[in-house]
């Protein structure tokens, strides 16, 4: 049974067209000119309850209009949403008490006081009942360490310790669905690990659903089942992660440094062209139907001292220019009016 | 109501955060006081009364005018039409409008600790200043309880224009000549500066009728025991209807003001 249901959603922006050249202050001032930006184009998607969703795209792509209209603080232009039957927008502070939000660039923990105090503060906003407060701050408070800064004032956290607690406020209330919006953005490795496991354990114990938006690559391998690839708008593929990374990452990158530059006639002979060099470094592409990262190491190995070896996967927004670039028209489209 | 209750201890809590700014603000005020009896002083020269609209005015009176006028002052200051401005300009509003609450009740929750805060922390000392250096009129004990009340609904009253104010942020994205155009009117017509009884009487008439003055001239003139039993029932009356028709307003306005950020997006 779904319990999101979006439908030809559509968002349709009127913004003011800058001009430039002589005058272009004074005649935008005068006479400004407009156009129609589709933020979201004809999406359709449905998402079960329990899912941990990715939904990605390079910046601008539609991403946070979506969920601000899933949230329902932006109202479709055209086509439907319905979250767990109710129409967001229109029930706007009934739904908010099923939803949990973190925006990773925001906070709603209050500046100045103790985390411990919003916490609080969320109990009674939420009429969250005593036992389940205490339990859920025990569970959580544990799970992301939080205990040890929960009385210290907001404005004194680290990054990392404010989005935990963050997380923490989200989820008091035992939300039904909770939006992501790159929830790891600016945080240490350390951080990352506990966030994530953090979310895959609210996800197994209560089967609330996750929608994520983030540009980490490692995100979506720990956490997400599924994903949503957005592009200008459109959605552009629905599906399996593995899947998705098998068909449109096209190559490894793996940088190999040696102790003295290699010789470019020696180079070519194994890699042909899909190399580049840098004085003592050599940057190889690994296509893995042709090739393996093993292999190239190993040779490597064989024909010079080696200092230090980086293997780079293709990232999700490299996968999703590739996958762009498969579909697409070569131009974008501008509307006027 | 035991949530706003919350948010007002927490806002009185996190004021402490900011104990420099509470010095600052009660020097500044300190400074108000000094130069706005500095100026009653000279325009009295000598006379010890003036006569006006409500009779005569005792430059004691008028001393006690200015200094509980900056009291009022910081019982109402609230900044809402800059708070409200940059929730709109930060995107901020969002993390509001998701939340499952009434955004003015809690704000004015929230302003409410502050004042709270500044009633310790400066109006004490402002009038306790006052009160040494000038000597306040105390004043009757009847005039005391209606004083209390017209007080507590010029708070109300002021919360609701800030407000109202404020959310012409959510169409035009600059607010701060809304914010000082707000304040220029405040001065002028609440009688913060020149009370009503000094204004000329058609003017004092028709601006009474309007609902700035019930924020300051109202509350002081019936400290200072310069109306009727009668005209005290009337000005709170006058209140009431006003804070009324203000909510209603606000209501409107704020429907109105979610549904153009729901649809363009802020």
């Amino acid at each position: 049974m779904s319990i999101i249901r979006v439908q030809s959603l559509t968002k349709r922006f009127k913004r003011q067209i800058r001009r430039s050249g002589k005058m272009s202050a004074f005649k935008d001032f005068a006479f400004p000119r407009h156009e129609w930006k589709d933020a979201v184009k004809e999406v359709d998607f449905q998402i079960d309850k329990g899912e941990i969703v990715g939904y990605i795209g390079p910046n601008g792509a539609g991403k946070s209009t979506t969920i601000k209209m899933m949230v329902g603080i932006l109202v479709p232009t055209s086509g439907s949403i319905e979250i767990g039957g109710l129409v967001p927008y229109k029930n706007r502070l009934e739904n908010s008490r099923k939803i949990g939000v973190v925006f990773g660039q925001r906070t709603q923990l209050w500046w100045d006081i103790p985390v411990m105090e919003t916490f609080r503060l969320m109990q009674y906003m939420y009429k969250i009942p005593q036992r389940q407060f205490e339990e859920n701050i025990r569970i959580f408070t544990e799970i992301l360490g939080i205990d040890e800064f929960v009385n210290v004032p907001v404005r004194q956290l680290s990054l990392g310790q404010r989005m935990r607690a963050d997380l923490c406020a989200a989820l008091l209330h035992n939300p039904e669905i909770l939006y992501l919006d790159e929830p790891t953005i600016g945080l240490d490795v350390d951080v990352k690990e506990r966030v994530r496991g953090f979310i895959k354990e609210v996800n197994r114990t209560r089967e609330t659903t996750v929608i994520l938006t983030t540009h980490d690559t490692s995100d979506l391998d720990k956490l997400c089942s599924r994903v949503l690839v957005i592009d200008q708008g459109s959605l552009m593929y629905d599906g399996d992660l593995e899947y998705l990374k098998r068909h449109y990452s096209r190559h490894d990158v793996v940088t190999v440094e040696t102790d003295s530059e290699m010789p470019e006639n020696l180079l070519r002979t194994r890699f042909q062209d899909d190399f580049t060099q840098e004085g003592r470094k050599c940057h190889v592409r690994i296509v893995p139907e042709k090739d393996s990262t093993a292999d190239c190491i190993a040779w490597f190995i064989r024909n010079g001292r080696l200092l230090d070896v980086q293997i780079r996967q293709t990232d999700i927004d490299e996968v999703i220019r590739n996958l762009y670039s498969t579909f697409k028209r070569p131009e974008k489209e501008t509307g006027s009016g | 109501m035991r949530l706003y209750w919350e948010i007002f201890k927490r806002s009185f809590q996190s004021a402490a955060a900011y104990r420099l700014e509470m010095i600052a603000q009660t020097v500044s005020s300190l400074f108000g006081i000094l130069i706005q009896t500095s100026i009653w002083l000279a325009l009295y020269r000598g006379n010890a009364e003036h006569a006006s609209t409500a009779g005569q005015i005792s430059i004691r009176d008028m001393l006690t005018y200015a200094i509980l006028s900056s009291c009022v002052f910081l019982l109402i200051n609230n900044q809402m039409i800059w708070k409200l401005g940059e929730k709109i300009k930060t995107g901020e509003i969002a993390m509001d409008l998701i939340k499952p609450i009434h955004l003015a009740r809690y704000l004015f929750s929230e302003s409410g600790g502050l004042a709270l805060f500044r009633v310790v922390f400066q109006l004490l000392p402002v009038l306790a200043f006052g009160a040494v250096i000038y000597g306040i009129v105390p004043p009757a004990a009847p005039d005391f309880v209606f004083f209390a009340v017209c007080l507590l609904n010029g708070i109300v009253l002021y919360y609701l224009m800030s407000f109202i104010c404020g959310l012409i942020a959510f169409w035009y994205m600059v607010n701060w000549h809304t914010n000082s155009l707000f304040h220029l009117v405040m001065t002028l017509f609440s009688g913060s500066l020149v009370p009503l009884w000094f204004f000329p009487g058609a003017l004092s008439k028709t601006v009474s009728l309007l609902p700035f003055p019930l924020v300051f001239y109202g509350p002081i003139s019936v400290y200072l025991g310069k109306r009727t039993i009668e005209e005290e029932m009337v000005l709170v009356a006058m209140q009431f209807a006003w804070i009324a028709l203000l909510a209603l307003l606000l209501r409107w306005i704020w429907g109105k003001a979610v549904k153009k950020l729901v649809i363009q997006g802020g």
